[in-house]
């Protein structure tokens, strides 16, 4: 999907043939995943059928409008004209009720003929149906089933979407290369925008961003905080992101209401979308990684410094007050939180925030170069790997702003992961492998296999351990829960609206 | 003697070795009376028990430790994290390393035919955790030696450590100011801490809380920190240097300057070992100070005799701050002694905890709360200071510079900041600390976590004592009955002197047969053998013994071979008379080396123990060797069978398929038979001489 287009139909889309206009509009209709092989087949076939069927009843009604007015006949001619006008009815019941009709003396010999020109014979009309049927079939199949890697990278739907990602990238390495302003804002809307389809022009976003920011300036003023104050910056984007706030425009009394966590599809396994800032400024809900970055646009608009910081599959805020003591923010909760508190997260983390992995301040930098790590991970599951060297790239240009802190962001770490995972399942799949004891069988994949196992001792050591089964098995439970409660409240989160109240 | 001894090992020039860096360092506090050996022995001992608890709860046989590619032949990575091997070795470390934790914390029960006994958990030493009244009790060699199991956590932890290693589980030793813990792997690879004192496993959060430790600590390496087997030498340096302080009464010397030194010459981070320095330079400038009534760090850092000792402390103590430790507040002091109970006040943090804000006024309160793992307790933010005192001194933080001091004797240390001796205590470690309000799904967290929540934690060993270690061999075709048994040893002159008796018993082959009811005749055989384990280990016949169901020992083993499961030798007898005592029916114990008896004393001894352990009792008075027709019937028979009166004897060919009881004994009690013949009807009959 290209950015920020919905799916709208064109003027040019007008004067094309009936069929082609009702296949364009349907594969719109069915386009609602990302990834090759994850459509409905069922219901893909369905809405083509109905289309066909459409078409079909369509091309009929046009051929009736077509039929020439007849003179006044003579009563042989009238009773041929009712035969004919039964059989041709007869027949095209017998073709909507799915029979082919009985060929007519005139099919019969013209067949005949055929025969003797050493031509094929004609096609029934059934026949005919059917095969256009099938091709019509074949060409929505094309759209989303990926007969091989090979036709998918080749097609219209990755070589055109292929340049959104690779401009977005160019776009944030300059920003790390100082050759463009740097702008936390600006890159996660460039990232977001090359996935596409979001709720948010690139306009709104900005002017989103701006109101925002005027907003939490006319509050502060309003209740008596100073503007140079860093320490009221920013406890008027705490409260603008977890209150109702009011204020006066014109002597009109103006409101925003907070955003809240959205426990569907919270880690975007459904919809990437629930991952990117655009969703969270345009719907008001989030998690806990759009919250900080909703936090850190809000900083970067209101010229004040914020830190993002990582902890296992989370991220907060950090920021220095006058004291200058680093405090910890936690934008789901509204709330400060003690380093421990994050430490308790897992069994052992310590080793992992000596090595600046965890509970650890990044630098505005730092937060741009991580914007190229989501890129990535939005381009693998929108096209899967390809030839990996996007995604490799993306690392690349990303990984020397992490000097001593390899492996502090966790897409990073997925990235990593499904690249071994896909060097190795594939030699694995040549070899006919399917137990894991035979990989040490075979030298060229076992070290492939030592190259992941050297990865993984590399960030184990570094202190980076997962979560305990039935901690994930836990946390799934309760998002699950708190998911249906919200469902049941019909709170939508993921419908775009304004925040403000007037 | 104790510092060259571990000097060497931090120098490379002996091969660190943890278990015998704490017995260096422990010993001299037992005036060096004790013997390494002996310590080793004594560790040996404990393993016996953990090895049977691994082994009754070792289910790697059944489990697969392999992973199959899905129905689109691909591997999970989380499954193939470790190959079937390495995942195997998992297993069987984090197994080893619940054994020994079951062993220190829970009462293990042994339990054979004839007694159950148990073994009891060790406890912590809640009346000196700090070793002040004892410094016995901060050592592992208390443990082993007290009849009261208790120890602090270095004991405790240095013991896991040491019967960890022995296993090859690779446990390894972590330290919080004030607290020594373990962590190890779970079979999934992942981290753990352990703590023995509580037997819980705390997060790293609650650590760092309850030892008031800044987060700068732990960047800098000085806290939560593990060590690695050369870095634990310098623990041990340091409770040498503690034992000194104990045994002399003194907390400044030059000895103790000298092992701070040395270990943190080969680990600069070894927080006790700075911890140390500070000690004794502070108690050095300190009591300067009071004798020559200088009141102020002025005066002292211009008298000419001190102020060098007062330099080297104002740069240690400013090395200190730089490296993020801060000495606890006396209040949370106080608590930790006085173990606080009372219940805490969830909104209390405020009186603890910094606020955030600083030049602004918040509209709600809840504006500025801080949310703690303590609930308000005790600080958990920490804000840099302009000053922050140590010992009895204040360093500006800025300067680094020590700028006030206060000599006042109760102030400084209440706890002893150098001791490994912080017990969380379970009143502070408890589920109440670990739950906490959900913030996002993703920082939900739950109390609980395991590594150990793998095993079937069975804490009940059953031993296979059977009373008979002995096998008898029924050959119908070539009408012979074997009685077979196998004695370990480990040196030359009790194999020689086994070997005789064996041979003396083995005369009497041939001797005896089995008349049966029907007139067949059986030849009796007796099958000795002897075997000299030569092993370093003194327990190792036993150990063979155990594994083996025809397997005897014979040991020499003493009282202080701590060996709870051997008779000892009752040293006081008369001189000409050799004792020798057989436990459950396989463990000979003589004392074979007393001199001024001869070995024909030693062979009978011999013999009459060996008669034991086939099931013999003392038919012909307590001392006799005999081999009578009573003594073969009772070899024999079994007990439940014997019709002693009619001198019958019905030897089962089925182990364990007897129809008749007596009250006193259990069927499988019975000795190993092997049957070679397809008939498998009993023998009936009785035992004549020939």
């Amino acid at each position: 999907m290209r950015p920020n287009e919905n799916c709208n139909l064109t003027d040019d889309k007008k004067n094309m043939p009936t069929h082609v206009w009702h296949i364009w509009f349907c594969s719109c209709l069915t386009s609602q995943s990302k990834m090759p092989n994850q459509k409905s087949q069922i219901t893909k076939h369905t809405v083509w059928f109905l289309c066909i069927f459409t078409v079909l009843s369509f091309d009929n009604c046009f051929a009736q409008f077509n039929n020439p007015q007849p003179r006044v006949p003579s009563p042989s001619e009238v009773f041929q004209q009712q035969q004919s006008r039964i059989e041709q009815q007869n027949k095209q019941l017998m073709i909507q009720f799915g029979n082919t009709p009985p060929p007519t003396q005139e099919d019969i010999i013209a067949g005949q003929q055929r025969q003797m020109q050493g031509k094929a014979p004609l096609q029934t009309h059934q026949e005919q149906i059917q095969k256009e049927m099938v091709l019509l079939l074949k060409e929505a199949d094309q759209k989303t089933k990926v007969q091989n890697e090979i036709d998918y990278y080749n097609s219209p739907d990755f070589l055109n979407d292929q340049p959104y990602y690779l401009n977005a990238k160019d776009f944030i390495k300059e920003m790390l290369e100082d050759k463009r302003p740097l702008s936390i804002k600006d890159a996660y809307y460039k990232s977001e925008s090359a996935y596409g389809n979001l709720l948010l022009s690139h306009d709104e976003y900005n002017k989103l961003i701006i109101s925002n920011a005027n907003f939490i300036k006319q509050w502060l003023k309003e209740n008596g905080y100073k503007l140079t104050d860093s320490e009221a910056l920013h406890y008027g984007i705490q409260k603008f992101m977890s209150d109702t706030l009011y204020i006066r425009i014109d002597g009109k009394l103006v409101g925003h209401m907070p955003y809240y966590y959205d426990y569907i599809d919270y880690i975007a396994k459904d919809d990437r979308r629930n991952y990117f800032v655009t969703k969270t400024l345009a719907t008001g809900t989030g998690q806990c990684h759009t919250f900080p970055v909703t936090y850190l646009i809000l900083a970067e608009a209101l010229g004040i410094a914020a830190n993002l910081a990582y902890n296992p599959r989370h991220s907060f805020i950090r920021y220095k007050n006058k004291n200058n003591a680093v405090v910890n923010y936690e934008t789901t909760v509204d709330r400060f939180l003690a380093d421990a508190f994050y430490l308790q997260t897992l069994p052992i983390m310590a080793k992992a925030q000596k090595n600046k992995l965890y509970a650890f301040s990044l630098t505005k930098k730092q937060v741009v170069a991580t914007v190229l790590y989501d890129m990535a991970a939005n381009f693998a599951r929108e096209h899967w790997l390809a030839d990996k060297i996007f995604i490799t790239e993306c690392m690349k240009i990303a990984k020397p702003h992490f000097p001593n802190q390899e492996y502090i962001n966790g897409t990073e770490s997925y990235l990593n992961k499904i690249i071994y995972a896909e060097t190795l399942n594939t030699m694995a799949k040549e070899k006919g492998i399917t137990d894991a004891a035979d990989i040490e069988k075979y030298p060229d994949l076992l070290k492939a296999y030592t190259d992941y196992y050297s990865y993984m001792e590399k960030v184990n050591n570094l202190g980076i351990q997962d979560f305990p089964e039935s901690e994930e098995l836990r946390m799934m439970e309760y998002a699950d829960k708190k998911g249906r409660l919200q469902t049941a409240k019909k709170i939508n989160s993921k419908e775009k609206k304004t925040l403000f109240i007037k | 003697m104790a510092f060259t001894d571990l000097k060497n090992m931090l120098e490379g020039k002996t091969e660190p070795n943890f278990e015998r860096a704490v017995f260096i360092s422990e010993n001299p506090h037992h005036n060096s009376k004790y013997t390494y050996r002996a310590f080793q022995n004594s560790i040996t001992e404990q393993l016996q028990v953990i090895q049977n608890l691994i082994k009754a709860n070792d289910k790697s046989d059944s489990i697969d430790f392999g992973a199959k590619a899905n129905e689109n032949g691909r591997f999970k990575l989380a499954d193939i994290r470790y190959l079937p091997k390495e995942k195997k070795e998992l297993y069987r470390k984090a197994l080893s390393n619940w054994a020994v934790f079951k062993y220190i914390t829970d009462t293990v029960f042994i339990k054979s035919t004839f007694l159950t006994y148990y073994h009891a958990p060790y406890s912590y030493a809640t009346s000196d955790p700090f070793g002040m009244k004892d410094w016995g009790n901060s050592q592992v060699m208390n443990l082993l030696i007290s009849e009261k199991n208790q120890g602090n956590c270095f004991a405790l932890t240095a013991l896991y450590k040491i019967l960890s290693d022995r296993l090859n589980a690779d446990a390894r030793l972590c330290t919080a100011p004030q607290h020594i813990y373990i962590q190890h792997k779970d079979p999934k690879g992942q981290y753990y801490n352990v703590e023995l004192a509580t037997a819980g496993h705390p997060g790293d959060g609650i650590i760092q809380t309850l030892t008031y430790t800044p987060s700068e600590a732990i960047m800098s390496g000085i806290a939560l920190r593990d060590y690695d087997t050369k870095q634990s030498i310098g623990l041990c340096l340091v409770n040498l240097a503690k034992s000194y302080e104990h045994k002399f009464k003194t907390k400044d010397n030059e000895f103790m300057l000298r092992c701070a030194e040395l270990a943190l010459e080969h680990d600069s981070l070894n927080l006790n070992a700075l911890l140390l320095k500070q000690q004794v330079l502070d108690a050095r400038v300190t009591e300067y100070a009071n004798k020559h009534r200088l009141n102020s760090i002025t005066q002292l850092k211009k008298d000419t005799t001190i102020k060098a000792t007062v330099s080297k402390l104002e740069k240690h103590t400013a090395l200190l701050n730089s490296l993020g430790y801060r000495q606890m507040p006396t209040d949370m002091q106080e608590m930790i002694l006085n173990q606080f109970q009372s219940e805490p006040n969830h909104w209390n943090h405020k009186t603890r905890n910094p606020k955030p804000f600083t030049s602004i006024k918040v509209q709600d309160p809840k504006d500025e709360e801080y949310w703690t793992l303590t609930a308000g307790m005790f600080q958990e933010v920490f804000e840099p200071k302009k000053k922050e005192t140590y010992g009895h001194y204040t360093l500006n933080t800025t300067t680094g510079k020590i700028t006030a001091m206060d000599t006042n004797k109760l102030k400084g240390f209440i706890i002893d900041p150098v001791a490994f001796a912080y017990d969380f205590g379970a009143r502070m470690y408890d589920a109440r600390l670990g739950r906490w309000l959900s913030l996002d799904p993703l920082q939900a967290k739950y109390p609980g976590l395991s590594p150990y929540n793998f095993v079937a934690n069975n804490s009940i060993i059953f031993k296979d004592f059977d009373g008979r270690d002995y096998q008898i061999v029924v050959d119908k075709a070539s009408k012979t009955i074997s009685i077979v048994a196998t004695y370990y040893v480990n040196d030359k002159k009790t194999e020689d002197l086994a070997k005789q008796a064996a041979s003396e018993i083995m005369l009497s082959n041939a001797a005896f047969s089995f008349k049966e009811e029907n007139g067949e005749m059986y030849k009796i055989n007796f099958q000795l053998d002897v075997i000299n384990t030569n092993s370093s280990n003194k327990f190792e016949p036993i150990n063979r013994a155990e594994d083996n169901k025809k397997g005897n020992s014979i040991s020499e083993l003493n009282s202080e071979d701590f060996n709870f499961e051997v008779k000892k030798i009752d040293k006081n007898l008369d001189a000409s008379t050799i004792q020798g005592l057989t436990s459950f029916g396989e463990r000979i114990n003589t004392d074979l080396t007393k001199t001024g008896v001869g070995d024909d004393n030693r062979i009978q001894t011999i013999k009459h123990e060996i008669l034991h352990t086939l099931g013999v009792d003392h038919p012909n008075g307590l001392t006799s060797a005999k081999i009578n027709k009573e003594t073969i019937n009772a070899i024999l028979s079994y007990p439940s069978l014997t019709n002693k009166k009619e001198g019958t004897t019905s030897i089962s060919l089925t182990k364990g398929n007897s129809n008749e009881t007596m009250a006193n004994y259990e069927q499988d009690q019975q000795p190993e038979v092997e049957v070679k013949s397809e008939n498998a009807t009993p023998l009936k009959g009785k035992v004549v001489p020939n």
